[in-house]
């Protein structure tokens, strides 16, 4: 697995999106005021890699071998430890400058972590080799304009940031997002497994 | 088909995103004269007409039109895999940074393909109040449009084919424009930071 993992994970765009990550954070910790957009643009950039990481070129050749969709989507999961560690490192060095809800914020990150490897393996299941590009072209920018543009903040607050904001309620989203992906990735799963 | 044609025919698909633009700043400016902005709103005092629909161009029209250039000319010189999302969000990060918001920036602020020429940024006291800020936004329009040309040029550019004197003198003229109307953004209009007389709360 630790062969494949190595050659098959794009490290390459993994690492540029760690570090972009950092950096994001890092304006956020500075300014958090100002630079809260940015929050949830990180927020984007996760569940995008993640999804990306989870595209298989060679899909072609590669979904004729013995090896599951199971055993390669765990393989390409590897980078999952890296953008939220990535982003758990962040929220500690900036716990001081940042609102007091730091398991809400993993929370955020699982979720999205979550919903990217849940469409990607539901549509490589299905047979579509790249899924995650086209998820990592809508939700980078989907995420960075509901940040900056805040819509239905009363009703549905999906980046709080000041105490008066509703982050009950941004928490039962967040953990109905988590739940739901996970339910539909452990589905996709078991379906390959039986397929296989 | 030579890559100069391509490059050509992608860059006229801008044309789609720039109308829908163009369609935004129409709309924003009847309604602008519609419903009208309370004086303690934003635009005030020495913003009219003229200043306003500039902003609003820079900001709406000529920015869909500049969004989609700059992406041709990253996907000529950058086709790795992942660059696209990644300068979309390094472009959102500086255009925070450049938005106004800081104030030793303001001046210089300018330089970038989206910033803000007011809003409510606030003074001590009154976190909401409205500010305008310094600069002229039709020489900022115009700077935009020096941009624009720029990135159809810079695009035409990566095909070795397309690199004629012709291109060469049309490049030099609107790099040369564009610093000219960028520094006339930054030092003419309005000279300093103004803060609307009524409070926020008004």
């Amino acid at each position: 697995m630790i062969r494949y993992l190595v050659q098959a994970v794009p490290w390459r765009l993994t690492i540029a999106a760690t570090g972009i990550i950092v950096g994001l954070m890092t304006l956020v910790a500075r300014w958090p005021a100002i630079m809260w957009p940015l929050q949830g643009t990180a927020l984007g950039v996760i569940a995008g890699v993640t999804a990306w990481a989870s595209d298989e070129p060679a899909a072609q050749v590669v979904d004729t071998l013995p090896r599951p969709l199971w055993w390669r989507i765990t393989a390409r999961a590897a980078v999952v430890p890296l953008v939220l560690g990535a982003w758990i490192a962040c929220l500690l060095a900036a716990r001081s400058r940042l609102p007091d809800h730091f398991w809400f914020f993993v929370l955020q990150a699982a979720g999205m972590v979550g919903l990217a490897l849940a469409v990607t393996t539901w549509r490589r299941g299905r047979g579509v080799a790249e899924p995650g590009r086209p998820f990592a072209a809508i939700v980078v920018p989907t995420a960075t304009a509901v940040a900056l543009i805040r819509p239905f903040t009363r009703q549905l607050p999906v980046f709080p940031v000041w105490p008066s904001e509703d982050w009950h309620t941004s928490r039962t989203v967040w953990a109905a997002v988590t739940t739901g992906s996970f339910v539909i990735l452990a589905a996709a799963l078991i379906r390959s497994l039986r397929k296989a | 088909m030579p890559e100069r044609v391509q490059t050509a025919a992608l860059a006229f698909t801008a044309l789609l995103p720039f109308t829908v633009g163009l369609l935004w700043v129409a709309w924003a400016m009847w309604a602008q004269h519609h419903w009208p902005v309370p004086d303690n709103g934003f635009p005030f005092g020495p913003a009219g007409d003229g200043w306003t629909f500039a902003a609003l161009l820079g900001e709406g029209g000529l920015s869909a039109l500049g969004g989609p250039l700059l992406g041709i000319v990253v996907g000529r010189y950058l086709p790795q895999r992942g660059t696209a999302p990644i300068a979309a969000v390094l472009l959102v990060a500086v255009a925070i940074v450049f938005q106004g918001i800081f104030e030793p920036l303001r001046t210089v602020r300018v330089i970038m393909p989206f910033t803000y020429w007011g809003g409510p940024f606030g003074v001590e006291g009154d976190d909401m109040r409205m500010l305008l800020l310094s600069g002229s936004p039709g020489w900022w329009a115009a700077y935009l449009c020096c941009l624009c040309g720029l990135a159809v040029v810079a695009a035409l550019w990566h095909d070795p084919a397309s690199r004629t004197p012709a291109l060469r003198l049309v490049g030099g003229a609107l790099l040369v424009a564009a610093v000219v109307t960028c520094l006339l953004a930054m030092f003419t209009g309005i000279d300093h930071t103004v803060v609307n007389p009524l409070p926020s709360g008004a």
